[in-house]
């Protein structure tokens, strides 16, 4: 298949290799990754503006072609980071031209992140879980300095509470404040060769982030799965007071505990512990799980909802037309749907905001992708810039300054 | 030897040595996410060439340059009526099996690739469109053709791609996802579906 995926690039270049491109110098403001039709390797759309009206410069550059995990990466002020499974070195990348270059590397002793938060601009905390010895779950802490590419600390935590029937632990979420380290993790157990199902339970664990000391586990029983591979999409967030919200996620693409609800829950700034008085009962809203939670500014919040009716099981859960949008109101629990078109692909980081529109990249039934846009003060939706037809799946959508 | 542009293209066009062929196939197996080496060259004609594609879905007033879409058109139909011509389809049915547990078996036959999984059996009828299985495969067509499954569902396979086909309950039915679909499961799913077929 490879031959064949560079027989057409080489093709393709020798066809166009007499045109003159007129406007090549992008100073891109956003990158769109892109998976697309006909197993041709995934892309990167670089363009300077999401907006329609513009003439915008744009430039794709084509990723290898084991597009398995091509979206799994954390992008920051333009420079992208991933960790390899098969060597465990986390690499550093940067666009220099239309070029994907690899800047630095640095070694590590695990193959996934779980999840990963900014202490800021340079330092990169991130947590994987290893492997279970003595039946106790283990995670592995991370902090890099991204900038000179080494490992400021890391150290191995054991996070209690597994049990003989739910034993493998999945690391959600991680966030720093002051000098706590937090953590938010669950339990989950194989269901045949390849299915899965999350205990009903999420722990909340606080340490000493100077000795990596365990303070205190808060347990929730109102929701489960924090979160497990929390590197494509987003799931917490910051608001402007420094108040951490973040999402429970136990759907079927997700925790697989289809019973419990989606909900947003908060830990205020300065807490140790999540705040037990506030809950977002997404599921009970809307009646369907949600995954994914970005933040656009005054207490709003968007979410992405499947629709039950509209897909029948893992065999289709990512192809049908089913997601809508949402913006929830954090203080008030209100929800309110967003008449963008309905997307398809599970665990899409396509939703950007500069606080006075919300873009969201959006792959619809009409095989049209396309930048949407949501007005929040007018709430009018207009177009925004148009994706190239080679794409089947738009993953993601990231900002670069 | 580091891979680059000449290389590339010499085994695109199956002139590369053993030892060259094995490099460039390292590479492409490799979870190494950048491009080529000499990134210059490379992104130079990307560049260019994408550039086309892309300028005519983002920049509205463009001239369509009819000369170059007669020539690739003439170019794509020599190509097609040659594979038309030239191809002689021999239709088979043929049955595989591995007993063995974790291990995976790699089968090649003239019209697909197959790695089947541990404990898995197979027997694909290209005569009569049918496919009868139980366990996991890899399929990789080297022709179109659509088979229809124990549940009578037409399952369509194209040539150059690569077919996760599972009968699994986990799945909720037989299914035969496409690589990248696979993308889009949960990531505990995607390991497993990993550590038995390293290659996918």
């Amino acid at each position: 298949m490879r031959r064949v995926v560079l027989l057409l690039y080489f093709i393709s270049i020798f066809l166009f290799s007499c045109q003159q491109p007129t406007e090549r110098n992008v100073d891109p403001n956003f990158v769109l990754c892109l998976f697309n039709k006909d197993e041709s390797p995934t892309s990167f759309l670089l363009v300077e503006s999401l907006d329609e009206d513009k003439s915008s410069t744009a430039v794709q550059i084509p990723l290898s072609t084991s597009r398995i995990r091509e979206r799994e990466y954390i992008q920051k002020h333009g420079f992208f980071y991933r960790l390899s499974n098969r060597n465990n070195v986390f690499t550093k990348y940067q666009i220099q031209g239309s070029s994907l270059v690899l800047v630095d590397s640095l070694q590590l002793n695990n193959s996934n992140f779980e999840t990963f938060s900014w202490i800021d601009d340079e330092h990169l905390v991130a947590v994987s879980r290893e492997d279970v010895q003595e039946k106790k779950s283990q995670a592995r802490v991370y902090q890099i300095d991204v900038k000179s590419m080494k490992i400021v600390r890391q150290d191995t935590i054991i996070l209690p509470y597994a049990t003989d029937e739910f034993w493998a632990l999945h690391v959600g979420l991680v966030h720093v404040d002051k000098d706590d380290l937090w953590l938010a993790y669950s339990f989950f157990k194989s269901k045949g060769k390849y299915g899965h199902t999350t205990s009903d339970t999420t722990y909340y664990a606080t340490l000493d982030y100077r000795s990596f000391q365990l303070k205190n586990i808060q347990k929730e029983t109102r929701s489960t799965y924090p979160g497990g591979f929390n590197i494509i999409q987003s799931y917490s967030f910051e608001d402007e007071k420094g108040d951490y919200y973040f999402m429970t996620n136990p759907g079927i693409a997700l925790g697989n505990n289809i019973k419990l609800p989606t909900a947003i829950f908060r830990k205020m700034k300065g807490q140790s512990l999540v705040d037990e008085a506030f809950m977002i009962d997404i599921s009970a809203a809307v009646g369907n799980h949600a995954y994914g939670l970005w933040y656009v500014g005054e207490g709003k919040a968007i979410i992405r909802n499947e629709q039950k009716e509209l897909y029948t099981d893992f065999s289709n859960h990512h192809s049908v037309y089913q997601f809508e949008y949402r913006l929830v109101d954090l203080a008030s629990g209100k929800i309110e749907k967003i008449p963008f078109p309905l997307d398809k692909g599970t665990q899409k980081e396509n939703v950007w905001s500069d606080k006075k529109y919300i873009y969201a990249a959006i792959d619809d039934a009409n095989d049209d992708h396309r930048v949407w846009k949501y007005n929040l003060q007018t709430k009018e939706v207009t177009k925004g810039i148009k994706l190239p037809s080679s794409t089947n799946y738009t993953v993601r959508l990231d900002y670069l300054k | 030897m580091k891979i680059n542009p000449d290389m590339l293209h010499k085994y695109a066009s199956g002139q590369c040595s053993e030892d060259e062929k094995l490099l460039v196939e390292k590479w492409l197996e490799s979870d190494s996410w950048d491009s080529i080496e000499e990134q210059e060259v490379v992104a130079e004609e990307v560049g260019k060439s994408i550039w086309h594609g892309v300028s005519e879905q983002t920049v509205a007033t463009r001239r369509i340059s009819w000369a170059k879409i007669t020539a690739a058109a003439a170019v794509l139909f020599i190509l097609g009526f040659s594979f038309l011509h030239f191809r002689q389809e021999t239709l088979d049915s043929l049955s595989f099996a591995n007993e063995s547990l974790g291990e995976t078996k790699f089968f090649v036959r003239e019209n697909y690739d197959v790695l089947l999984g541990g404990n898995s059996n197979v027997k694909i009828d290209l005569v009569n469109n049918k496919l009868l299985f139980s366990g996991d495969f890899i399929l990789k067509p080297k022709c179109d053709f659509k088979l229809l499954d124990a549940d009578q569902n037409t399952l369509v396979f194209k040539a150059g791609r690569e077919y996760f086909v599972s009968d699994s309950p986990d799945f909720g039915k037989i299914v035969a996802f496409q690589k990248s679909d696979l993308a889009f499961l949960p990531s505990s799913m995607q390991i497993k579906i990993r550590e038995q077929f390293q290659s996918i």
